[in-house]
């Protein structure tokens, strides 16, 4: 899996990477000195915005004292009279309000998806697990915004508009309570939609890519010894579910087919010559990798910061020279591994690789292309500084385990006295060691980036995988739940949920909006996009207009898109909360990135809340 | 508003809901096929039914249409064009990402979105099978990503019924990407033996079991599937009437006995020479025949037959006879005229006996010779009065003759048709298949490093015979397709150098080497290593110094040797094949390979 925005740390994503932080660029500063940032500028503005316009209404004294009322009391009234009580009262009205509004429709168009989804998913791919995996988090995905959406803009501008608000905020009963309960209530739905959700599509996945197999009878073909026992088989399987596999079973009974469409099977052969095939296995993991961190060294053995380019435009991967180690290319690619302890890994290290191969002509094209593996000690005083190299053959578009023992072969002419050296006593230096990769084809590539190389002790479970995925899910209903709420404290319900919905595409595409204002992406502002849509003309010419209008409709596009982009630092940027990716892929969903989620997701309730509140508690005044 | 009034204009609303129903019925309704015993209840459906069946759009019947493909187009609510322009946009991205899987998901549901636009079938099948294909290393996931390509294109047909460029084109891949790719002999193999990609076939009307379809082992050859799938897109344009599609006639009738032709060399290069290649040549030396005869239109308006040129161009010699019949050998005089008035290095080298001229020698007489013709002008202009009707009448089938003759020039030229006429014609020989069988042998002889004095003589009795069919059929000499032969000769250059022997100065096929800049660069090492050897013989066209590569390592043959002949050294440690004169027994055993392969 491409992780093309590097791999997730809590840490550096809360507080900004010192190295790279700039005080004139907020997109380094890291999310909690953002945050901070953000909150004390409204803490600023916000008041002072309320009091400009409560001025027009009640003149400039008034103002100051209704705002500050309304701030004080805050603090000193609804704070801690606040009633968990009530807010759960007014929580199971919104329950009740949202199953009245027939919230169930969303349910059932999921199901009606997934009744129909066989016409739709493509099925045949290599890749089936990944295409019912994305199908229906997706699905869950979009559905379930959407139903927020709905639910949380329309519910408190319907109470004022039908004056039924009034036997609510009659009661005893604070704003910060409604808004409260109502995101509480709201979101009690979505969760059970979620659930429920969730649960059918779990379902669904494993039915979906549930699949056996026959022996083909007359493809097996048995090796037995002179006495007569049985040594091994080869044959294929039955084409069933787009594909069929070839197999070989050893002289114990058990084997295994080949890997078609992501998965094999377990093959036995019972006592009687028949065979079993079991259910397909390899579909649904998470594997969890345990990442180091890449250096790549050039041809004369320079740390480079890239591998070389061998023409493609995607530039996530460096390409390293292939040659006689030493003699022809000194290029490589260094993984430095943290933490490695013999408790954690007592036989070895078990590597896995997705490298590329890129050949600059053909060269034996019956095998792939040769490459070496060395272990190395990053401590360069130590004794043994490297273990003799592993050979490995290329194999692409696939995770190829290569589990690297315990015990290694010496260098030769290195500092190991035996032939032999152990990995945990001679290589590895306070819990650090290096594996180097190597290209030994001359004049072929390996293609290389930090994710291409991992260690992988073992699997997270599937299902736990599937849940942090609806987790992901589940906090976007919460975040667009909140949103709806707070925009639907001043506005009309079709304008809340427009609001709402902008708030959502701006969440989704902040990168898009910032590479337009930076000028990364060409096509100008939406004057000028509009302008070049009547005109018909393409995003990479000049304007043809004359230098006047051009400078006004820019300016005037430069004004709405610096406010956008602020628009992008203040709104949640919900990319981060896409995990379909991670579990469709078989990728287990880091820790780090569900910290950063509901570290996000808290953040941004609390705020949302407590505007909704002053928002709700400023239009009660103004009742 | 009275109650009575709202319910009248309700009915109303009905009523006319009902009768606007009555024409969207008629133009909507789907076709119906009925019981095979009661055709009666079949119906052919409403306008736009009739319209779809004859342009033979998949969707014409129920039961044929897609609900997929339907509801998709029904979903992006008259969006489809936006829809299909983000989902091309995807497939772009997830190409630049390697993100394989998904570029062949979004380009299905392009195809559900736009089944009956057939570039979309052309571009993104050539995408699967030509561009993914090459990204993966391993040659098994290539030809499975080919095999993708070619399944999209066979989709593509139950979308576009009989559509002779789909149809065509999956006759291409099967041929060109599985017979011509720098992986074809893996390729070639695994098709063969691939059944479930076979079955594909037979559902869709190929019937790869046919004897027509299987190569010398009695297994699927892709060649001759791919000539099924041209007879097939033939079919459809002469007994469909469909029209081919953005190519020329003369090009798509030309890829049938094209895919014979390359099935027989194919075999050939699998080391099949006598029965079963004889066959196949016969067979293509038939159906080259039969593509010369077929008419092809052309720009001009008239049909034409490529085989007719010789036939006109005797016509056009009987119609000058007839020339200076009626007009006292006019013709005749006006040639000498002109050929008189040629200057004289063109005179002279008309003079020449055809087969002693050069090359540049034959080009000047080609053009003095056509210059000697008088003009359709000139003879009305110096005929006798009273016989000018007659000579108007025969000059101007000269010229309908000669006009004729320029369009199927035009066509044979683009197929290179006289070399594959002669070409066929000189494979069928025996001659060529002993030395094709030669080269064969000695070539593996080479590779494996055995036997290298009966290499080196299978090599030499090959390169004679070669030398006689190249003075037979000379066409065969200037093609590309001679440069595999150069290749051969590069390894008998390689072999005499493990021999210690020289290359020979008057190598028989030194014309073959000066045609080809291939040959000429091998004719130019020769002469470097072996210091003043034979050079290339065609003027301006030897390569400068900085085209050859001294610093690239050489093959041992092209070390110095000394100009002197020697005996191969027997004590110097060499493997014991190279001693002379291995026993008739050990040779009849090199020629085992071909017929075994038999």
């Amino acid at each position: 899996m491409a992780l093309e925005n590097g791999i997730p740390d809590f840490w550096l994503w809360l507080f900004g990477d010192p190295a790279k932080m700039s005080l004139f660029q907020p997109a380094t500063w890291g999310f909690l000195p953002g945050t901070i940032a953000i909150g004390l500028l409204l803490l600023l503005v916000a008041p002072f915005c309320s009091f400009v316009v409560a001025s027009f209404q009640y003149g400039p004294s008034e103002a100051f004292y209704y705002v500050a009322r309304a701030m004080f009391s805050a603090v000193t009234d609804d704070l801690p009279r606040f009633s968990p009580r009530r807010t759960f009262a007014v929580a199971r009205l919104a329950i009740q309000e949202a199953i009245r509004n027939r919230v169930l429709v969303g349910f059932g168009v999921f199901v009606i998806l997934l009744l129909f989804a066989g016409l739709f998913l493509d099925v045949s791919n290599s890749n089936p697990a990944r295409v019912y995996l994305s199908f229906v988090l997706h699905s869950t995905n979009y559905l379930v915004l959407l139903m927020a959406l709905f639910l949380s803009t329309f519910s408190i501008p319907n109470d004022i508009k039908n004056r039924t608000i009034y036997t609510v905020v009659t009661k005893p009963i604070r704003a910060s309570e409604i808004v409260l309960g109502r995101i509480l209530g709201f979101a009690t739905v979505g969760t059970v939609m979620i659930v429920a959700m969730g649960l059918l599509s779990y379902v669904f996945v494993w039915r979906g890519l549930s699949h056996s197999h026959q022996i083909e009878v007359a493809s097996v073909s048995e090796e037995t010894a002179a006495d007569g026992s049985f040594v091994r088989a080869i044959g294929t399987t039955t084409f069933d579910a787009h594909h069929r596999h070839t197999f070989e079973v050893g002289a114990d009974g058990k084997g295994r087919t080949n890997v078609v469409a992501n998965h094999w099977h377990e093959i036995e052969r019972r006592p009687d010559g028949s065979y079993t095939v079991s259910d397909p296995k390899g579909q649904l993991v998470a594997k969890a990798p345990v990442y180091g961190k890449l250096q790549i060294y050039d041809r004369d053995g320079r740390p480079a910061e890239k591998g070389v380019n061998v023409g493609n435009e995607w530039e996530y991967r460096g390409f390293i020279e292939g040659g006689t180690p030493g003699v022809q290319t000194r290029a490589t690619a260094v993984w430095t591994f943290s933490g490695i302890t013999e408790e954690k890994y007592p036989d070895g290290l078990p590597l896995e690789m997705t490298l590329r191969v890129f050949r600059s002509y053909k060269g034996d094209i019956e095998r792939g292309v040769l490459g070496e593996i060395v272990i190395r000690n990053p401590n360069p005083d130590a004794k043994v500084k490297r273990s003799g190299p592993i050979l490995f053959e290329s194999k692409e578009y696939v995770a190829y385990n290569r589990f690297i023992d315990r015990e290694l072969n010496a260098e030769a002419g290195g500092g190991a006295e035996s032939g032999k050296i152990d990995l945990f006593q001679d290589l590895v230096d306070n819990g650090r060691v290096e594996v180097e990769i190597r290209c030994v084809d001359a004049a072929q590539y390996f293609g290389v980036a930090t994710p291409d190389l991992y260690l992988r002790p073992a699997d997270a479970t599937f299902e736990w995988n599937f849940f942090k995925a609806y987790l992901s899910i589940w906090l976007q209903m919460l975040l667009v739940t909140a949103f709806g709420v707070t925009f639907s404290t001043f506005l009309t319900g079709a304008v809340a949920m427009m609001a709402t919905l902008a708030a959502v595409v701006l969440g989704f595409f902040g990168e898009f909006v910032r590479g337009i204002s930076s000028g990364e992406v060409v096509g100008g502002g939406p004057i000028e996009s509009l302008i070049r849509m009547i005109i018909q003309q393409n995003v990479t010419a000049e304007l043809e207009l004359n230098s006047v209008a051009a400078t006004v409709l820019r300016s005037v596009d430069w004004v709405l898109m610096s406010l956008l982009t602020a628009g992008t630092f203040v709104l949640p940027d919900y990319t981060q909360f896409d995990t379909a990716t991670f579990v469709a892929d078989g990728y287990n969903i880091f820790g780090d990135l569900v910290a950063q989620q509901l570290t996000m997701a808290a953040v941004y309730l609390v705020a949302v809340t407590i505007v909704g509140y002053f928002f709700l508690k400023t239009r009660e005044i103004a009742a | 508003m009275s109650r009575n009034q709202s319910f009248v204009r309700k009915v109303i609303y009905i009523a006319a809901i009902a009768l606007l129903l009555l024409p969207l019925s008629a133009l909507s309704q789907p076709a119906t096929v009925g019981p095979k015993d009661r055709p009666e209840l079949s119906s052919r459906g409403g306008k736009l039914s009739q319209l779809r069946e004859r342009y033979n759009l998949a969707q014409a019947k129920l039961g044929e249409i897609d609900p997929a493909s339907e509801t998709m187009k029904l979903a992006s609510l008259g969006l489809r064009g936006v829809a299909a322009n983000i989902l091309w946009g995807q497939a772009h991205h997830y190409k630049k990402v390697e993100d394989w899987d998904k570029v062949e998901l979004v380009v299905n549901q392009i195809i559900r979105l736009q089944p009956n636009y057939l570039k979309v079938w052309d571009f993104q099948s050539h995408n699967l099978s030509y561009n993914i294909s090459t990204e993966f290393d391993d040659y098994r996931m290539r030809y499975v990503w080919v095999k993708k390509g070619i399944a999209f294109l066979i989709d593509g047909t139950t979308y576009n019924r009989n559509e002779p460029g789909l149809i065509s084109e999956i006759g291409w891949f099967v041929g060109q990407k599985i017979g011509r790719s720098d992986e074809r002999i893996q390729f070639r193999r695994m098709f063969k033996e691939d059944q479930d990609f076979h079955q594909v076939f037979r559902e869709h009307g190929v019937e790869v079991d046919q004897i027509a379809a299987h190569g010398p082992d009695s297994k699927p050859d892709n060649w001759l599937v791919s000539r099924l799938w041209y007879n097939k897109a033939s079919d459809a344009v002469t007994s469909l009437g469909k029209p081919i599609r953005g190519m020329a006639p003369v090009l798509f009738y030309g890829r049938v006995p094209m895919s014979q032709i390359n099935a027989a060399d194919a075999m050939q290069r699998d080391g099949f020479f006598f029965e079963v290649a004889q066959q196949a040549w016969e067979k293509a030396a038939v159906e080259w025949r039969t593509y010369g005869d077929r008419e092809l239109p052309t720009a001009a308006g008239f049909s034409v037959r490529m085989n007719d040129r010789e036939q006109l161009v005797e016509h056009i010699k009987e119609l000058r006879a007839q020339i200076d019949e009626a007009a006292s050998g006019l013709h005749s005089k006006l040639r000498a005229e002109k050929r008189d008035a040629l200057p004289a290095d063109q005179r002279a080298v008309l003079d020449k006996p055809a087969e002693q001229r050069t090359a540049d020698e034959k080009f000047m007489a080609e053009y003095a010779e056509a210059s000697t013709f008088p003009t359709t002008d000139e003879m009305l202009a110096k005929a006798p009065r009273e016989a000018r009707p007659q000579v108007r009448r025969i000059v101007d089938q000269i010229i309908n003759d000669e006009r004729h003759i320029q369009e199927i020039d035009r066509n044979r030229t683009v197929v290179a048709f006289d070399y594959w006429r002669t070409r066929v014609q000189a494979e069928r020989t025996n001659e060529a298949r002993q030395a094709r069988n030669d080269v064969y042998n000695a070539d593996k002889l080479k590779e494996t490093g055995e036997k290298f004095e009966e290499a080196k003589k299978l090599y030499e009795r090959a390169w004679d015979t070669w030398a006689v069919l190249f003075k037979q059929y000379p066409e065969l000499k200037d093609n590309a397709e001679a440069r595999d032969l150069i290749d051969s000769i590069a390894n008998y250059r390689d072999l005499l150098g493990q021999l210690d022997q020289p290359f020979p100065a008057d190598f028989k096929l030194n014309d073959l080497l000066d045609a080809h800049y291939d040959g000429q660069q091998l004719r130019e090492q020769i002469r470097l290593i072996q210091g003043g050897g034979p050079a290339s013989s065609t003027p301006g066209q030897t390569p400068k110094p900085e085209e050859t590569k001294p610093d690239e390592p050489k093959a041992e043959g092209d070390k110095p040797q000394p100009p002197k002949t020697q005996p191969p050294k027997t004590e110097d440690g060499k493997p014991a094949e190279e001693k002379p004169a291995e026993p008739p027994a050990k040779e009849a055993e090199t020629k085992e390979p071909e017929q075994s392969g038999e």
